[in-house]
């Protein structure tokens, strides 16, 4: 009986989120961007993966004097592509170059990166040669989550000289994600992501050890006292 | 006349007393744990015969009219790269064993970094990645699509088959994106011209539906596969127009800094 009636209340969970969907969805991708408005800094750095639209904000930002420089990231190349495209960061640097950025005003952190974390890890090395430093963070605005989450991981206290900055994203917004193919793609993949992160990077073993260890113990605590109740109630027939 | 339990209990006596009752307590719940433990052993020496089927609910079904294709189609869904890993090699090899076949170009979105001149339009970037297999330029054909996203260029294929209805065309994608575009393609193009359109799905060099699980970008490109996927049964058309950018909005999402600090 129990259960039907946990049948039916997961149910009516499940028909409520559907009918009011556009109500708790765009919370989903607003979680994800911690982006701010912009502070004075030495350096704007573009991630990786977006150069349709993070180097046009970085360059805004630039021409209206929130940063001094700004920092590209080399980017590893994907295999399919290398007979069309120049490598990401070139595209980055002519992209900034078009929209009027001096090139000695960019500069380029070397690494072949393929990953946020592997980014920040090189700008914890920029930080460290310059003591005073801060840098601005642009990227898409469901990516700052996890950029702010590898900064804090990766720099400690460092991380306060970093902030970010959400860069529009052209086929979606927070509003209505889910009601197109990138908008989707971009905030499931996140969460995904995250999850990753906090298992390759995190304390994410350690926790879902932890979690592991009290469902047993909650399971074996249930059987104690299951087996406790019988005895008790077969005790007397015994006697 | 005896209840149903004295019933019971005469007959259980006849059996020996552990086959009588079943395990109780921390047995039935060690036995389960040692099954469920010895699964999930054997799941993951077995992971070689099990994980590609994860894959396959993404691939396409493969191409039946490989000899027949007239019409290489091949597309851009961000405005700047081709859809498909080593896409242009393979584009030429078909290209070379169908003398008589041409590639017809659609774009899904127009890229910014064309309208600002840093890259020539991903048509002749084609055609020039294509020179270098001694492919001509005018084995390319340009199509127009009115709008945005795969949906709008399927339609235009679908306008350009009722046209030529001798044609018969190879769409090439990724290999995990097969059954997405699949999907879209049923959605958009005409019972009539719908069989004349197979997907031939490339493999990524760096890893296929046999050994996904053994590469990071391999487990990134099936779980890409599956949200699109999920994406396009749940909305294989567009609801609305999509939103496209301009350069001036960039400029107007960054604030003016304060007069006291310049």
């Amino acid at each position: 009986m129990k259960r039907i009636w946990w049948f039916f209340f997961c149910l009516f969970i499940s028909v409520l989120a559907i009918v009011f969907h556009a109500r708790w969805l765009p919370s989903l991708a607003r979680f994800l961007d911690v982006g701010t408005t912009p502070c004075k800094a030495d350096y704007v750095m573009v991630m990786g993966g977006g150069v349709e639209n993070r180097p046009f904000t970085a360059a805004a930002l630039f021409k209206k004097g929130w940063c001094k420089r700004i920092l590209i990231s080399e980017i590893q190349p994907s295999p399919g592509n290398e007979n069309l495209l120049p490598p990401e960061h070139e595209l980055t640097t002519a992209v900034l170059r078009a929209l009027g950025v001096p090139a000695d005003r960019i500069v380029i952190l070397g690494g072949n990166h393929a990953a946020t974390f592997h980014e920040i890890d090189s700008l914890g090395q920029l930080l460290r040669r310059e003591p005073h430093a801060r840098v601005v963070i642009v990227t898409d605005a469901v990516h700052t989550r996890r950029t702010r989450w590898s900064v804090r991981r990766i720099l400690g206290e460092e991380a306060a000289r970093v902030s970010f900055v959400s860069a529009p994203s052209d086929g979606y917004d927070a509003a209505t994600w889910w009601q197109s193919g990138e908008g989707f793609f971009m905030v499931t993949s996140e969460y995904l992501k995250l999850l990753f992160y906090s298992f390759r990077y995190g304390w994410g073993i350690p926790l879902t050890a932890a979690g592991g260890i009290l469902v047993i113990a909650a399971i074996a605590w249930r059987r104690f006292r299951q087996i406790a109740a019988a005895s008790g109630r077969s005790t007397p027939a015994v006697g | 006349m005896t209840t149903p339990a004295e019933n019971a209990t005469t007959i259980d006596t006849s059996r020996p007393v552990a086959d009588r009752r079943p395990p109780t307590g921390w047995g039935r719940t060690l036995r389960r744990l040692v099954i469920v433990c010895l699964f999930l052993f054997v799941a993951f020496l077995s992971r070689a015969l099990w994980l590609p089927f994860v894959a396959y609910p993404l691939l396409a079904p493969p191409p039946k009219h490989l000899n027949e294709v007239t019409r290489i189609w091949l597309h851009t869904h961000d405005g700047h790269t081709i859809a498909g890993d080593m896409v242009i090699e393979q584009t030429a090899n078909l290209l070379k064993s169908h003398p008589d076949a041409k590639v017809i170009f659609t774009q899904g979105w127009s890229s910014r970094l064309v309208e600002i001149g840093v890259i020539p339009p991903p048509v002749e970037m084609l055609r020039k990645a294509l020179a270098k297999y001694q492919i001509g330029p005018e084995r390319v054909i340009h199509l127009d699509v009115q709008g945005y996203q795969f949906w709008n260029e399927a339609r235009a294929m679908d306008a350009y088959l009722s046209q030529h209805p001798k044609e018969r065309v190879l769409f090439l994608t990724e290999e995990f994106g097969g059954r997405s575009h699949q999907l879209v393609l049923r959605s958009a193009i005409s019972a009539e011209n719908r069989d004349r359109v197979e997907i031939l799905g490339l493999p990524d060099p760096r890893y296929s539906c046999h050994n996904w699980w053994k590469s990071r970008a391999g487990v990134k490109g099936v779980m890409v596969g599956y949200l699109y996927l999920i994406h396009t049964i749940v909305q294989p058309h567009p609801e609305q127009p999509v939103r496209r950018l301009s350069l001036a909005d960039f400029e107007k999402a960054v604030p003016d800094p304060p007069e006291s600090n310049q």
